[in-house]
């Protein structure tokens, strides 16, 4: 095995996610300072949208405290080896847990079970919400997927190549009637 | 021609972009069946934003720093995720550490000096240093009735982190971020025996290190 390279921060955030976290575990294993700041990356990059969502969903008292206890566990998870990849998706996967057990449950602690048990877990109208726009995404073929992922990213329709702006708000405009079906606020069946 | 649920959706990633945006100032913009979907899609951008650049500045007065911190102590002590939790459960309880110890040391039947020694061993588990195993169910049921938690669930954090980190991982690498908090006052070593050199071990000793 290669000697550990410390990094410098400048070079820690050119890292994406899972390289940094591979990092961070070399660091912290090697004893050397840079395992707190690659930590403290990941913290603090992922803490405002994270909280962002929860304000959506969940009482003002009680976003602060569901907000660090779901960082808590996504960057304990790197290193009990439930961590399988991909931390913003792993992110997203124990914030709607979160959401999901604060309704269930009130105040409390992420539960921390299996993934395989959280997928199979019952959802609730919180859970759902995020579902719902993912089912309506599902539902398009994988052009107008691409398109909409794009859009949800805060590209404008003279940013995304290789369509003409007419049809990005019409495959947008589709997108969101299908939307509002599986939100309940329209027909479920509307074409995407 | 762009909607109101477009317009918002763009100006919020936008706000987003630049700095931290509260979703909630856009919402209250929309109601009903608008204010369903502008929100469903909000979430969908925050789902799939990146990693925000790290800001050292903004790091420091972040509450990001606190739970770096946190689970720094958790992952190279050996209270588990104590540290990481029991701050957090007394904030639930809008509980003072001093009142936490106040409390934990009436329900041992600390007396006198031994209530300095309660308040050390506290210290210990919040900043890691405490042999979770060590630690007695009396401790954690009477600790856990005051910060509004079970025995369980305090015993099972105790087990957690620290303890099944990788080995030959040294603490202090995850603990070097950011300015100590003045609460905690320097770090500490490990404590796995009595309460203070010299002092004989007594009830409080044997409630929280011999489990």
């Amino acid at each position: 095995m290669p000697p550990f390279r410390p990094r410098a921060q400048h070079e820690l955030e050119r890292l994406d996610d899972d390289a940094l976290i591979a990092y961070m575990r070399e660091a912290g294993a090697a004893g050397h300072e840079s395992a707190g700041l690659a930590l403290g990356m990941l913290a603090y990059g992922y803490r405002s949208r994270v909280r962002a969502r929860v304000s959506m969903k969940i009482p003002a008292q009680d976003v602060d405290d569901v907000t660090d206890e779901i960082l808590a566990k996504a960057l304990f998870s790197t290193f009990d080896g439930s961590y399988g990849g991909q931390f913003g998706a792993w992110m997203n996967t124990i914030t709607q847990r979160a959401i999901a057990d604060y309704h269930r449950r009130g105040p409390g602690r992420v539960k921390a079970e299996p993934l395989d048990e959280r997928e199979a877990a019952p959802e609730d109208d919180e859970v759902e919400t995020g579902d719902a726009l993912e089912r309506a995404l599902a539902a398009l073929n994988p052009g107008h997927r691409s398109v909409i992922e794009l859009w949800l990213r805060g590209y404008g329709a003279q940013e995304i190549d290789g369509v003409s702006d007419a049809n990005v708000h019409q495959i947008v405009s589709r997108f969101r009637r299908a939307l509002r079906g599986q939100l309940g606020l329209g027909p479920k069946d509307e074409a995407a | 021609m762009t909607d109101i649920v477009e317009h918002l959706l763009q100006q919020f990633i936008q706000a987003d972009r630049a700095g931290e945006a509260d979703p909630l100032a856009y919402l209250e913009r929309v109601e009903g069946a608008e204010r369903a979907e502008l929100a469903a899609l909000i979430d969908g951008y925050l789902a799939r934003a990146p990693r925000r650049p790290f800001d050292r500045e903004g790091f420091e007065t972040s509450r990001a720093r606190a739970v770096t911190e946190e689970v720094g102590r958790s992952l190279g002590g050996v209270s588990g995720e104590w540290p990481a939790l029991l701050p957090r459960l007394r904030h639930r309880a809008k509980l003072r550490r001093a009142q936490v110890v106040a409390n934990l040391a009436e329900a041992l039947g600390a007396r006198g000096a031994q209530t300095e020694k309660v308040a050390r061993y506290y210290h210990g588990m919040e900043q890691g240093t405490l042999p979770a195993d060590g630690v007695s169910d009396r401790v954690l049921d009477a600790l856990a009735r005051i910060v509004g938690t079970t025995a369980q669930e305090l015993r099972d954090a105790g087990r957690a982190a620290g303890g099944s980190a990788p080995r030959g991982v040294p603490g202090t690498a995850f603990a070097r971020i950011g300015v100590p908090d003045p609460e905690y006052g320097p770090a500490e070593e490990r404590m796995p025996g009595g309460g203070g050199a010299g002092e004989p071990r007594d009830e409080i000793d044997e409630a929280f290190t011999s489990a």
